[in-house]
This record gives C-alpha cells, structure tokens and sequence, in this order.
C-alpha cells in the first residue's frame, strides 16, 4: 500500500515478506531503480547498510515511482525512531466504518501520543459523489426521454411509409390486431437490436466518461458500466468523485461506472414500451381506415 | 347469390360531385361469371371496391346470401374479405419484399390455415395460374409484370372464395396465359358453383361471361350474351 493507501502494483520480484520484522529487502519504484541502474537481486548502501531490491513497483506516478519501501522496523532503524510511527494510513472498509473506526485507533493510541484524523474530505468525497450520482441521473432521463422520442417518430414513420402494405393487408382479410401485432413485434425486434448495441457501446464508453468526471489520479474501473437500453448509449450512474468535484479524489481507490438493476429494468421498459406505442397507434390508426383510402392514396 | 340494390357512390372534386356509381343493382346467382366492361374511368374498379367491401357507398346496399354489408361492423367486414372475397386489383397490390408463394399464403394465415397445409395449397395454386416453380420462393419486386398477375390471381384463390372480383385480370398477361386464366375462372364458376365478377377490356373474356354488364356514366346496362358454350368455340 502507498502513502495514499493505494495498493503497490509489483510489477517485477515479489514484496517483502513480513512487514513487521527487521529485512534488508527493499521495493523500489521503477524510475528510482532506473535512475539507479538497479533491478531485481541488486544491492544499494544507506548509512552503510546494504540492502537487497526484491521487486519493483508501478505506482502509476513518477512521484509515487520515485520511492523507497523497507520494513517498518528497518525504516524505523535507518531513520534513528525505533518504535515510533510519524504518521499512519488505515483503510476502512465503509465509510460508515469511519467514525467507530476512529474512536476504536484514538482509544488504542490514546489522545497524548497521537492525533487520529479522517480524510477532510470526507463529507465534500460523499456530497460529491451524490451530485454525480444525480446529475447522470438527470442525464439518464433526459436521454431517455430524447430516445424515446425519437424511436417514437422513427416507427411513426416507418408505419407511415407502409400505409400501403396496411391497406393491402385489410383488403384481403387481416384483423386489425395481426396487423397492430406485425408492426409491434418489428418494433420490438428494432428496439432489442437498438438496446444491444446502446448497451455494447456504453459499457465501453462508461469508463471513458467516468475517467472524464473523476479526476485522472484516480482510479476508474468500469465494471457494468451500461447506459440504457435503445441505442441511446450513455453511462448509467457515477457513484463517484473527484476532479472538477474538488481533491476528495485522494480519498477514492476506485471509482465504478455502473447502472443499477432497476435503472436498467427501468430504462428497457420504457424504450420497449414507446417502441410498442409508436409502432401499435400508427399502425392501427391506419388500420381503421376503409381499405380503398389507402390504396387510392398512393 | 348478391343483390345490388340502388348502390351510389359519390366523391367531391371541388365545387363538383362525382358519381361514378349511381344507383346500380342487379342480382348475380351463386356461379355466375359476370363481366362488365366500359370506357376508364366509368365507375368500374370503384363498383369492384363496393362490392368487396373495400369501400362504403354513399347509399344503396350490398347484400351477400342474405347478409346486407351496410349493417356489418367493420370486423365482420373483414372477415368477409377474408373468407367470402377473393380480389385481383389492377394493380396487383402485392407485398413486395414477400415471395411469390408467400403473398399467396398471406390470406390463408389469417383464416387460421396451418402452415404446411397453405404451403401446399399456395404452391398449388401458382402451379395453377402457371407460374415456373423456379420462381415461387423469388421476391414479388424481381417478377415482371405478368408474373405479378399471376400471383395475385393465384393470391385471390387462397381462400376458396364464393366471390372473385377481378379488375383486368388478363391486362399484362400474354395471349397464351391470359387464355388459360379465362379458362380457369370459367372452370371455377362451372365446377366449383365459384361467382366471378371480372372488370375486363378482353373481348375474349367478356365473351366467356354467362352475363356481361357496361358501366357508362356510373349506370350499369346489362348487355345480351351468347350461350357460353357459343362463345367458347367461338
């Protein structure tokens, strides 16, 4: 884990093994072991101490890349404080976690030796994170509402243009509802094609646009990242922060693109039933007109 | 039997009212083979839509075997295009992106037909009105003209109908298959007690007709006929 309490990506070697006892096994980060001609198996001196690369790591910053990882009983030594800590990162499972998990190290600690403080921001992180969380709840409406529409006037017109077909059907003997069932099920089949590709390309897309929300020294993972059905694409929800939202970024090991399972039951439901509209009232519309109408009109 | 009773039809162009039926009746017994003839635009493809119930007269009736269709509800009507009608537009009207033997099963579909037993019949049928079997699975859009026709005659058949209301059934055919066609619509109202009222400008089937009516002006004039039998050899 680094100083962020991100974990150590070891990219060659292994770690260090036991953490709490004295080693002169050290990890190093790839552009320091660079800069240093060193790899895997090397020694290096420190106040005339030798100690041994084990494995290097990728911290994803030249900043985070340019570090130095012993043992903390070896580091205490090297650094002339055996059995003491400057300062001390500890990950909480939950945020609701947070405030017993204090107490719990404040107790442990006792007030005279150390203060124990939560990220401060914490409350802008969670606040954040619930503005995101409601803008790409906005967005998701709105682009649902705009796909609807439009699937709306696209089986409007695709009904239109087969006002002769209808017709002809009437002619020799369709009941109303076959054709009505005929245009839903095309519509149906469109808009199972459409919600295909839509979600395809959001789960790809999901990533990106989370990535463009969050600040980029955050970590982003698209999991299912899926936008709603209909081919109007789109991330469902960003459960994150950071970036524009402020430094609370720092406080994110990772950050998911994802969509609820009612957001996307939701979002079917509605392009499926404006696809069945869209396709049942043209259709029967035109349906309820005397035959020879739609024939002589063409 | 059909009983046409006083049957008009109007539109509106303009100012002016347009009667291209006004008021016809006649009466065709069940088997009869009936053509009415007349210049283009005298009424005849718009008397075809009456009686098949394409379209409502402004007045007047239409009554089938006791069943007047002024009274009938726009399902029922339906259903009567479906089981009692068979119709052969000029224009064919065909489902273009569907195939030729497709088209011809579409009204047995809606009758309820299983689909092996419409397949049948429906290749049945474009063997009948002499369509190459090469042909039957090929798209409506890539067959000529005559071909076009055949299918739809072929089409109109699908339902063993008591009535076959054919608007220039032999328009686009070749003397050869537009012969055959007569033949087979005569056949049909001969053998199978089948009513056909034909839309024709071919002598040859006006001829073949036990009654032949002309549309001039929107009335209906029955004209005298031959015995059938003379007009065949003739």
């Amino acid at each position: 884990m680094d100083t962020t309490g991100k974990a150590l990506n070891i990219t060659q070697g292994t770690g260090l093994g036991d953490y709490t006892a004295s080693s002169t096994g050290a990890l190093l980060g790839t552009t320091l072991a660079e800069k240093n001609n060193l790899s895997v198996g090397s020694t290096f001196t420190v106040n005339d101490q030798a100690y041994t690369v084990t494995g290097l790591f990728d911290a994803g910053t030249a900043f985070g890349n340019n570090a130095v990882y012993l043992t903390l009983p070896t580091a205490q030594t090297l650094a002339r404080t055996p059995g003491e800590l400057s300062s001390m990162i500890v990950t909480v499972n939950s945020m609701d976690n947070v405030a017993s998990a204090k107490t719990a190290l404040q107790a442990a600690l006792g007030t005279a030796k150390a203060d124990v403080t939560q990220g401060q921001n914490l409350q802008t992180a969670v606040s954040s994170l619930d503005s995101v969380k409601n803008i790409s709840f906005i967005a998701f409406i709105a682009a649902l509402g705009t796909a609807g529409l439009i699937i709306l006037l696209i089986m409007v017109m695709l009904v239109r243009e087969r006002r002769r077909e209808i017709g002809v059907l009437k002619a020799i003997g369709a009941p109303n509802r076959t054709i009505g069932l005929q245009f839903v099920l095309e519509a149906l089949v469109l808009a199972a094609l459409g919600s295909t590709v839509g979600a395809a390309i959001a789960s790809f897309a999901s990533g990106g646009i989370g990535s463009a929300l969050i600040s980029s020294t955050t970590t982003t993972t698209a999991s299912t990242g899926r936008g709603f059905p209909g081919g109007a694409g789109g991330g469902g929800g960003f459960p994150g922060q950071g970036g524009p939202f402020g430094g609370a970024s720092q406080l994110l090991s990772s950050v998911t693109a994802s969509a609820s399972p009612g957001v996307i039951a939701g979002g079917i439901a509605a392009v499926f039933g404006v696809a069945i509209i869209g396709a049942l009232v043209p259709a029967l519309l035109t349906a309820r007109i005397r035959p020879i109408e739609v024939l002589r009109g063409e | 039997m059909i009983e046409v009773k006083n049957l008009v039809r109007t539109f509106n162009s303009g100012d002016r009212t347009i009667k291209p039926v006004n008021d016809v009746s006649f009466v065709l017994e069940q088997g009869t083979l009936a053509s009415i003839v007349g210049k283009s635009g005298s009424g005849k493809s718009t008397l075809l839509s009456l009686l098949g119930a394409l379209d409502k007269p402004t007045s007047g009736d239409v009554v089938v075997n006791g069943v007047s269709l002024a009274r009938l509800p726009d399902s029922r009507l339906t259903e009567y295009r479906r089981r009692d009608i068979g119709f052969v537009f000029q224009q064919f009207n065909l489902i273009p992106n569907l195939s030729a033997v497709a088209n011809v099963m579409l009204p047995m579909e809606f009758a309820g037909i299983r689909k092996a037993a419409r397949l049948q019949r429906a290749r049945d049928l474009l063997e009948q009105v002499q369509l190459d079997p090469s042909k039957h699975e090929r798209r409506i859009n890539r067959l000529s003209g005559g071909e076009q026709q055949r299918v739809a005659i072929a089409r109109a058949l699908a339902n063993e109908p008591k009535l076959i209301l054919a608007d220039e059934p032999t328009g686009n055919l070749d003397e050869q298959t537009g012969d055959h066609i007569i033949e087979l619509l005569s056949s049909l109202s001969r053998d199978h007690n089948t009513t056909i009222l034909v839309v024709t400008h071919d002598r040859v089937l006006a001829n073949k007709a036990d009654r032949r009516f002309r549309l001039q002006q929107g009335k209906l004039m029955e004209e005298p006929v031959r015995d059938r039998a003379v007009a065949a050899s003739a």
